[in-house]
């Protein structure tokens, strides 16, 4: 008669699934605190951008001013006007950031490009002012020394808005190459001067000095832009780095999802996974604090819409993972416990047990023994998602019926079922469960373990 | 130390299997210890019990409970590993046995009911906690002892019957080695429910072991647990009056118990009733019936004993007896003592105080010491039969244990060695015999009986023999007719009635005829409670019907009719007897043998009044009458019995006249039931036989011969009481008496009745005549004689006297006849009232026809006249 009995215990469906749904509503009310906690944070965090604009638009005022005191007005107003759109563009942005979290790109976008239609509005009334004045201008020139001079004014206009956007922006990381590109008409209209074609020069000094001015402005848009990014992606990964180390040492659960009192340590029950995602945070967080000039836009928008969810994702499956882990095993030593239990009521008393080579996430077995010298060995695997494998392999000292057997195995699964556990039918097992001892090695307690996993 | 269970144990040390049933098993019981009374149950006693056997294991098993402890060193020793707990000592959010899982002993699992707090072992399914006791049974090195409580219900719905079975049955083949015991507790009451319930059972062995009650020897014994005994008792009460409000007479509390002990029922009974009474004392016991046992609680069994009328043989055999055993029991602490035998035999009739007596020689035993209880258990010897095999074993079993440490008092033991009993009467003696050895130091056993029938009963088996010893016999007479009137004086004061003196007299006289006339049925004491109750009620119907005064006393007039009867009957005169042989027609030599013998009888009296010492001959001897037919020998014998009545020798003297077919039958054993019921009713009187020879005729299927067996067994049991008359022809009279040896000697006289002559049959004719008032002229007369004569030379089987007797009707036929036909002739309305009775010769049946001449005869017979 075979002693190896085998069965399938299962949690129910829906318990594994109330389990699943605590699970996540535990992680998102935790993202929702630290979300909370972050908020401080956010606050403020454009006010050293928006001084450092205000400081370029006085500089700019006054290098204008040095100019024509027609253009210099005009361009004083349009400065005020930007900087108050970015101020509030940078408000709605902090606003937004503090009310919700997610989808951080898609409002900057949306603000972005209302911010965008607002300064087109501006840019084009710029344009039409610069264009009334540059009107005013042609009507009085008489003579081709006014004309040369009006050309040249533009043109020194021109070359100082150039010079201020290549000294104070950054042209090269937010806007590479457009500064060249009008270079070109710079120089065709200082050639124009130079060959005393005053219109010729007035017309091209006056165009690329349009252009540089709505490159200042496109340029200030961008900064925006990237300031916004940057800020909601170092948040972002602030708040992930937040939570993985919050989670380090997470609670356990139970299978209603409670939480318990208990700490799972998530590096060692995920292995090397939770190592490998803290490092990929840290990286991200130590590119942002120190290398964040070399970010792009599309650098920023790659972290904050693929990487940093990605790595957050991979955190809330670990966190769940080692949650079930930790649950799973406890399940496999109350199995044990209660096969304990229904053995004992059959006259077995428990000589040892334990985890394989005392790793939690292993299989758990336990020898019995009886006043006649026979032994019972259970073990419970781990199996797939919500079920655990019972094998119980019988060694007694006067052979028993197969009956007796399956009556042992029964009295198990009552007891089993007794606790809501559901256990499959009885397989009789011909050979030994892999990775099991053979019968003669049971006694040796020393090499038990060693054994069973060779 | 509980006496009803420590005791048995003890004696039956060292068996595989005890079976154990009684009252006791489900009763409490009382110890005392560290100044205090307490109460124990079963279990608590046999644990304490084997523990003192050196036990070292003690497990019991319940049907509700599979292995139990009540003693740490037994769970000790039976847990392999030391594992003390027991589920549900922890929170239902903790495991119960484990520890070390990443939420440490947390059980994330609840139960869907919980369990009843119980050790594992407790809840151990059938197969598996027999398997567990029989690894117990089957250890040598630790002596267990396996005790099933409800044995009836564990083993009755045991799961696997089979594995069950088969354990057992090795249990029972254990080695000798193997010093471990197997204890078996039934509810069953008595053996016969133990039977029933052994019946219904799956295991064989125990079955036989039930069955068997360990009479045979071997490895088991049934053992009876009886009800508390007095030391318990003690404890009992002790314990009532610690614990409850109830008021104990310390003074009478040592009697009460001795009381308690002898009522043979249950501690727990006993506390039942105990609440409901205020205080415990000998009154209150009796107003609530609760003593049955003893009669007279006040008076002591020794005086009750020399209280008794009558029984001075028997008291004083009584008093050295108990002399002997006061002694005896001085020695008894000395193991080599002989503990003498006490079952004795009482034989007598009824109602001469065998049962009163057994009764008291109980309580004196107890009060020697004995006998722990001294109680009288009573029963007839049909109590103790069954109707099937087996049953009367457990019935003669059921009442010793009723009697163990008491008296058992067994009533007309002898018809168990009757042959109608179907055999099953044996059994009850085989059973008895051995109860009679083994339980002799705690049992007495009484025998009672007939005399005759006690002496053939206990001969018939050498066991009763030995166990009834001589000595131990003890024969209650009838009473003297004095007994009896102080008797019936005792009965009418302890009734309050009073009697006139006239009353006095007559029922004096009432119990002398009885006295006179009993037999062996005569109820002695008995019959005076019957006549004292008759007289009482007839006394009451006299006081109702004609208004008398309630306290007036008895007169002759409430003396029942059957007595009254007793006080007309006067023995017949011997004398007149006498006269009356002397009157019948010739017997010349019948009668001189008859009164011979009368005036043999009358000198024996004489010489016995004359000189007391003289051990008189046997007056009454069986007789052979020989002579044809017809010659007087049934008359004589009838006469015979009246003469023997006058003279005291017969109390009755009537005549039972039988014949062959009344006393043989078709098959074998019948002939000697129906000859024994005529000796019955002859017994007292004259069995008269005639044509006795046809006894020893027959053919190979006839029981002629056993008839014959039976009738000369009985001539020698009653020979005081019975005179057998043999009649027959002469030549097969001597045939028959030759043909049994015991006949010949005890037909100590033949008498021969000759043919009667020709003028003794005229004047038996004549006698007839006269007796009817016919006239018989004396021509009629010698016609008749003529044809007499005739009828004698021409018959083979001449009647004589009954001849004569078939004449006489034929010849008042005829005359009957020819009056009747004259009238009818003549007209007349009236005859003449001497022609009405006038006999002619034409009435004389041949001499009508023949006209034979008659002179001669006629002359002879009128001389005679």
């Amino acid at each position: 008669m075979s002693g190896h009995k085998r069965a399938t215990i299962t949690i129910r469906e829906d318990e594994y699934r109330k389990l699943q749904e605590a699970e996540m509503k535990l992680r998102a009310e935790q993202k929702e605190r630290v979300d909370q906690e972050l908020k401080m944070y956010t606050n403020g965090i454009f006010t050293s951008a928006l001084a450092e604009m205000e400081q370029r638009q006085q500089y700019f005022e006054q290098v204008i001013s040095s100019l024509d005191s027609d253009l210099g007005n005009l361009e004083r107003e349009a400065a005020q006007t930007l900087f108050t759109q970015q101020a509030d563009f940078y408000q709605e942005i902090e606003e937004r950031m503090n009310d919700t979290w997610e989808n951080t790109t898609q409002f900057v976008d949306e603000v972005s490009q209302s911010f965008q239609n607002l300064l087109e509005i501006e840019h084009r009334h710029h344009q039409s002012q610069l264009g009334a004045i540059n009107q005013q201008l042609v009507h009085q020139q008489e003579n081709q020394q006014q004309k040369y001079f009006l050309a040249e004014t533009w043109f020194n206009c021109a070359v100082t808005l150039r010079d201020f956007i290549e000294d104070q922006y950054d042209f090269n990381r937010f806007m590479p190459g457009q500064t060249e590109k009008f270079d070109n008409e710079l120089t065709l209209a200082y050639d124009n001067l130079q060959q005393d074609m005053p219109e010729a020069a007035f017309v091209s000094s006056q165009q690329v000095y349009l252009r540089f001015s709505a490159l200042r402005l496109e340029i200030e848009k961008v900064m925006s832009e990237w300031q916004v990014l940057f800020h909601s992606t170092y948040r972002t990964a602030r708040k992930l780095y937040k939570l993985a180390k919050e989670n380090r040492e997470c609670p356990a659960i139970d299978l209603n999802g409670n939480e318990l009192s208990f700490s799972i340590d998530l590096k060692k029950w995920a292995g090397g996974k939770y190592v490998t995602l803290i490092r990929q945070i840290n990286e991200i967080n130590s590119i942002l604090r120190n290398d964040a000039h070399r970010l792009t836009i599309q650098d920023l928008k790659n972290y904050l819409q693929e990487v940093l969810p990605q790595l957050e994702k991979e955190l809330d499956n670990l966190i769940h993972q080692a949650r079930w882990e930790v649950v799973n095993s406890q399940i496999r030593i109350n199995i044990a416990d209660l096969a304990l239990q229904a053995l004992e009521k059959q006259g077995f008393v428990m000589n040892e047990g334990g985890y394989v080579n005392n790793d939690m996430s292993k299989t758990y077995f336990a020898s019995m023994r009886n006043i006649e010298g026979s032994e019972v060995v259970i073990y419970v695997d781990p199996g797939r998602k919500n079920t655990n494998a019972l094998v119980i392999d019988s060694k007694d000292k006067v052979p028993r019926t197969e009956h007796e057997l399956r009556k042992r195995f029964q009295e198990i699964s009552q007891t089993l079922h007794q606790y809501g556990l559901k256990v499959g039918p009885m397989e009789v097992e011909s050979t030994p469960i892999p990775g099991a001892v053979e019968k003669s090695t049971v006694k040796q307690t020393d090499e038990r373990h060693h054994i069973l996993y060779r | 130390m509980i006496e009803r269970i420590n005791r048995p144990l003890e004696q039956n040390r060292g068996k595989r299997f005890y079976i154990l049933h009684g009252i006791g098993i489900e009763d409490l019981f009382f110890a005392y210890s560290n100044s205090n009374h307490f109460e124990l149950s079963i279990e608590n006693v046999i644990l304490g019990e084997l523990k003192n056997q050196g036990y070292q294991r003690v497990i019991f098993s319940s049907p509700h409970r599979s292995v139990y402890f009540l003693d740490i060193d037994s769970e000790e020793l039976s847990w392999p590993i030391k594992n003390g707990t027991r589920p549900n000592d922890h929170p239902d959010h903790q495991m119960q046995r484990l520890n070390g899982g990443p939420l440490a002993a947390m059980m994330l699992f609840k139960p869907a009911t919980k369990e009843n707090s119980r050790t594992p072992l407790e809840s151990m399914g059938d197969v598996v906690t027999i398997r567990f006791l029989d690894t117990i049974m089957k250890e040598e090195t630790i002596r267990s002892a396996v005790i099933f409580l409800q044995a009836e219900t564990s083993l009755n719905l045991f799961e696997s019957p089979r594995i069950l079975s088969g354990l057992i049955g090795e249990w029972a083949r254990l080695p000798s080695t193997n010093k471990n015991s197997c204890y078996l507790l039934f509810s069953a009451g008595n053996l016969d429910q133990l039977t029933k319930i052994a019946n219904g059972l799956a295991v064989p062995e125990l079955r036989s072991f039930i069955m068997d009650k360990g009479d045979k020897g071997g490895n088991h014994a049934t053992i009876h647990i009886g009800s508390p005994e007095h030391e318990e008792i003690n404890h009992l009460i002790n314990y009532v009056k610690e614990t409850t409000a109830i008021q104990v007479n310390p003074d009478e509390t040592d009697k009460i118990s001795h009381w308690m002990a002898a009522e043979g029922i249950s501690a727990r009974q006993w506390l039942e009733r105990f609440s409901s009474i205020p205080k415990m004392d000998m009154e209150t016991f009796r107003k609530q019936g609760w003593i049955k046992a003893f009669q007279d609680k006040d008076v002591r069994a020794e005086e009750r004993l020399n209280s008794l009328i009558g029984l001075h043989e028997i008291k004083n055999r009584i008093r050295e007896l108990t002399s002997w055993l006061l002694v005896t029991s001085e020695r008894k602490n000395n193991p080599k003592a002989h503990i003498p035998t006490l079952h004795m035999i009482f034989t007598g009739n009824p109602g001469t105080g065998k049962t009163t007596v057994a009764r008291i020689i109980g309580e004196i035993f107890h009060d020697i010491g004995i006998l722990r209880k001294g109680h009288l258990v009573e029963a007839k010897g049909s109590d103790l039969v069954a109707e099937h095999v087996g049953g009367t074993a457990l019935k003669t079993d059921n009442l010793v244990n009723q009697a163990i440490e008491g008296v058992l008092f067994i009533d007309e033991a002898y018809v168990l060695t009757e042959s109608d009993r179907g055999g099953f009467g044996q059994e009850a003696v085989d059973t008895l015999l051995s109860h009679l050895e083994n339980d002799r130091e705690k049992l007495v056993v009484i025998l009672a009986g007939y005399p005759e029938k006690m002496r053939r009963f206990i001969h018939s088996n050498p066991g009763l023999t030995r166990r009834f010893p001589e000595d131990n016999i003890f024969y209650f007479p009838d009473y003297t007719t004095q007994e009896l009137w102080e008797i019936l004086d005792q009965i009418l004061r302890n009734m309050g009635l009073a009697y006139t003196s006239e009353t006095d007299i007559a029922l004096k006289k009432v119990i002398d005829r009885l006295h006179i006339l009993r037999d062996e049925f005569f109820g002695n004491a008995g019959e005076m409670r019957n006549l004292a109750e008759s007289l009482d009620r007839r006394r009451a119907v006299r006081i109702q019907q004609k208004g008398e005064p309630f306290d007036i006393p008895l007169s002759v007039e409430d003396i029942p009719d059957k007595y009254r009867g007793l006080l007309t009957q006067a023995l017949p005169n011997p004398d007149t007897l006498l006269s009356e042989l002397n009157g019948l027609v010739g017997l010349k030599s019948v009668k001189d043998i008859i009164r011979n013998l009368v005036e043999r009888v009358q000198y024996e009296n004489l010489r016995s009044k004359v000189d007391p010492d003289y051990n008189p001959s046997p007056g009454l001897q069986h007789m052979v009458f020989e002579g044809n037919p017809g010659t007087g020998k049934t008359t004589v014998a009838r006469l015979l019995g009246k003469i023997y009545h006058s003279l005291g020798l017969l109390k009755k003297g009537h005549l039972v006249e039988v014949a062959r077919s009344d006393l043989v039958a078709g098959y074998i054993g019948q002939s000697a039931l129906k000859s024994k019921e005529k000796i019955k009713d002859a017994l007292d009187g004259v069995l008269f036989i005639d044509e006795a020879y046809s006894l020893n005729q027959g053919y190979g299927s006839d029981f002629g011969h056993e008839a014959i067996d039976t009738l000369v067994k009985t001539m020698e049991d009653y020979r005081n009481r019975l005179i057998v008359i043999t009649a027959g022809y002469p030549e097969q009279m001597t045939e028959l008496i030759a043909s049994n040896p015991g006949l010949s000697s005890r037909f100590g006289v033949k008498v021969h009745f000759p043919d009667f002559n020709i003028l003794e049959l005229g004047e038996i004719l004549m006698n007839f005549a006269q007796r009817e008032k016919y006239l018989l002229p004396p021509e009629v007369l010698e016609g008749a004689c003529q044809y007499l004569e005739y009828l004698r030379q021409v018959e083979d089987n001449f009647g004589n006297a009954r001849s004569v007797r078939n004449l006489f009707e034929e010849m008042k036929g005829a005359l009957a006849a020819r009056i009747m036909n004259t009238i009818m002739l003549e007209g007349k309305s009236t005859p003449d009232p001497d022609e009405l009775v006038r006999f002619s010769l034409d009435d004389i049946p041949i001499l009508a026809f023949q006209r034979i001449p008659v002179s001669g005869y006629i002359h002879s017979c009128q001389s005679r006249q």
